[in-house]
């Protein structure tokens, strides 16, 4: 008896979670992160040189304010921040540092992944966006 | 043979052959590849090679250095001195070589703040290899022109024997410690440019009680002159202000052997000396004026995010923290300490400033080929010596210098992180090359702390409180000459 009340305890959280995961993925997929604009266009591989990343957080189409976008780069650079919020247009703002092209390391592409911190309700289920940057060579 | 006569002969044969396994450590690669062991303490390279939300730091360059080296030397295999803890304290890390040590286990190259632990004779001395060329660098003669020459005379790289043990690889933007300021509550023109500036400022603010006005560094607890105002602020003014005696040699720098020296001379007795008193009664202010009650037990972290505290003393590696700071809305800039100048006392300097950027910045990651793993050894010397040459390349250093983000490579010609363009884009007071020594010695340090602490909060006539504190720091100089065998003779 107590066995099975046990059971019913236990299914029952699991029941919850599993409810609350499936609402936070559909409510995920509801927000979309794109690229506004990458300046400059074709950054070079250079330390000297920020690109500056826009980025537009949208929910069924409309802008969303206030939202914490976290960014990471893999194959080189960083971001001067790596967390920006969304203003009133949605819009938030990124600066990429390139790595300086050398031999070990010579131009190339860098992906940078971004999620919503924002958007989920009971468990942290992250809309998402990854892009490319292409690096040039310094001439 | 009987059952268990069989089992303790198989079990003994197995312990055998795991305690020859186990015993391959620096020098000794079972794949006849020379091993060597690399500590770079936080550059070592990261495990995950990509980054993600949960783990975003990914250090790649010295991985890349690592396979180039072994590409190009394929008799090499470099292994990281993972069980090193990089984020503990000192007394740690400390404990830490002692260990590898004794297991036969040390490094062949370390990090270990560049000389710190030269009185455990811990250190090769490399003045032979920066006299030859540095074969990865074209036109070269030696392998010290790739370093700015002043490097070589900082006690980060050379020890009191006046040996070269350190290699430097990344310096110090400058100071590497700071005030990060709400520029809603000081605008650019307030930032003060001297120690007077910056603790009539401090009373201006502390005026509106919901405004803290300086808020120590999270570490410092207590009462104390082991702080970044002492290091950075009163101690190298007053000390400049007597450089004239206790530059013995006339080199420009205040060494620690001339410290003890002219501490045994009495140079630095507040018993004697107005110029010593002045020192403390300087270091006595910060807690007796500028600080708020309760300081101790306060977490300033959420008051700054609220925009409450307006100077914020933390560290140049913090810069990447504060840039992902999202709680915090407002602006912020990053001045250097200020020195203490004739503004405050005549017993300081007058200070010169920097037009912009660092005057001689100082050496982060230094690291040192140690002895205890290399000594018998000169094959495993050699390719220590020959991997930090390959690290010191301006492209590699550039790489590292570049992922590290807050700090500068130490070869000319190396690059930055644009990061730091803010913080460089400002002048910085020229620090004079010598500090006013605490007491040497571990023990007779803490002895002075505490004395120091119990005199701000009262417990000490001033002038009882100077003839301890002499009589602390003699017997601190007398721990420090006996422990390196400093000769002596020919002092004062």
């Amino acid at each position: 008896m107590k066995l099975k009340k046990t059971l019913i305890v236990v299914l029952a959280i699991v029941l919850v979670f599993g409810a609350f995961a499936v609402f936070d993925t559909v409510r995920a997929s509801t927000f979309h992160i794109e690229v506004v604009s990458v300046s400059p266009e074709k950054p070079v591989a250079d330390v000297r040189q920020q690109v500056e990343i826009k980025l537009r957080v949208t929910h069924g189409g409309k802008a969303v304010e206030g939202h914490s976008l976290y960014a990471v780069v893999s194959g080189g650079g960083n971001f001067k921040g790596n967390r920006t919020e969304t203003d009133a247009d949605g819009i938030a703002t990124l600066t990429y540092v390139p790595y300086s092209e050398t031999m070990l390391r010579p131009a190339g592409p860098v992906t940078i992944s971004v999620i919503d911190e924002s958007n989920s309700i009971f468990l942290e289920i992250n809309t998402k966006l990854e892009f490319v940057i292409e690096l040039q060579p310094k001439e | 043979m009987n059952k268990k006569k069989f089992v303790s002969l198989l079990l003994s044969c197995v312990f055998a052959c795991a305690l020859l396994v186990g015993c391959s450590g620096n020098g000794d690669d079972n794949n006849g590849k020379l091993e060597l062991l690399v500590d770079m303490h936080g550059y070592m390279p990261t495990l995950n090679t990509e980054p993600t939300a949960e783990s975003p730091t990914v250090i790649l360059s010295t991985r890349l250095i690592e396979e180039a080296f072994e590409e190009a030397n394929q008799d090499i295999d470099v292994t990281w001195a993972r069980s090193k803890p990089v984020g503990g304290l000192e007394a740690e890390v400390s404990q830490w070589f002692v260990t590898q040590i004794a297991g036969d286990n040390c490094p062949a190259i370390a990090f270990s703040w560049g000389t710190q632990y030269q009185d455990r004779d811990y250190y090769v001395d490399l003045t032979k290899y920066y006299e030859e060329p540095n074969e990865y660098v074209e036109g070269n003669e030696h392998w010290s022109d790739l370093f700015e020459s002043y490097l070589f005379e900082t006690s980060t790289i050379r020890d009191m024997k006046g040996q070269l043990v350190g290699v430097p690889i990344t310096l110090y933007a400058g100071p590497p410690t700071g005030w990060y300021y709400n520029t809603e509550l000081i605008s650019e023109d307030q930032v003060p440019k001297n120690w007077e500036e910056f603790v009539t400022l401090a009373k201006q603010l502390n005026e509106d009680p919901d405004i803290t006005a300086v808020a120590p560094w999270s570490y410092f607890k207590k009462i104390s002159l082991d702080n970044w105002i002492m290091q950075y602020t009163i101690g190298p003014a007053v000390a400049g202000y007597i450089m004239d005696q206790t530059d013995y040699d006339k080199d420009g720098v205040t060494s620690t052997t001339e410290q003890l020296r002219a501490m045994k001379a009495g140079l630095y007795n507040p018993t004697v000396h107005p110029y010593a008193k002045e020192v403390y009664k300087q270091a006595k202010r910060y807690f007796t004026e500028l600080l708020r009650d309760g300081w101790m037990n306060t977490d300033y972290t959420p008051m700054w995010n609220n925009g409450q505290v307006a100077m914020y003393e933390e560290g140049l590696w913090a810069l990447y923290t504060q840039e992902n700071n999202t709680a915090r809305e407002f602006d912020y800039g990053v001045f250097p300490a200020p020195l203490m100048d004739k503004n405050t006392s005549e017993y300081a300097i007058d200070i010169e400033y920097t037009e912009n950027g660092p005057y001689q910045p100082k050496g982060d990651m230094i690291l040192n080929i140690m002895k205890p793993a290399v000594e018998g050894n000169p094959e495993l010397e050699a390719a220590a010596v020959k991997f930090l040459k390959f690290l010191t390349t301006p492209d590699n250093i550039s790489m590292i210098a570049e992922e590290m983000g807050s700090v500068l490579g130490a070869v000319k010609g190396s690059t930055y992180n644009s990061v730091l363009d803010d913080w460089l884009d400002q002048s910085f007071p020229i620090v004079p090359e010598t500090n006013w020594p605490l007491a040497f010695n571990s023990d007779q340090n803490d002895r002075l702390n505490r004395l120091f602490g119990e005199w701000v909060l009262g417990a000490h006539e001033d002038d009882a409180f100077f003839a301890q504190v002499n009589t602390i720091q003699q017997a601190g100089a007398d721990a420090y000459i006996e422990a390196l065998d400093i000769d002596t003779s020919g002092w004062n």
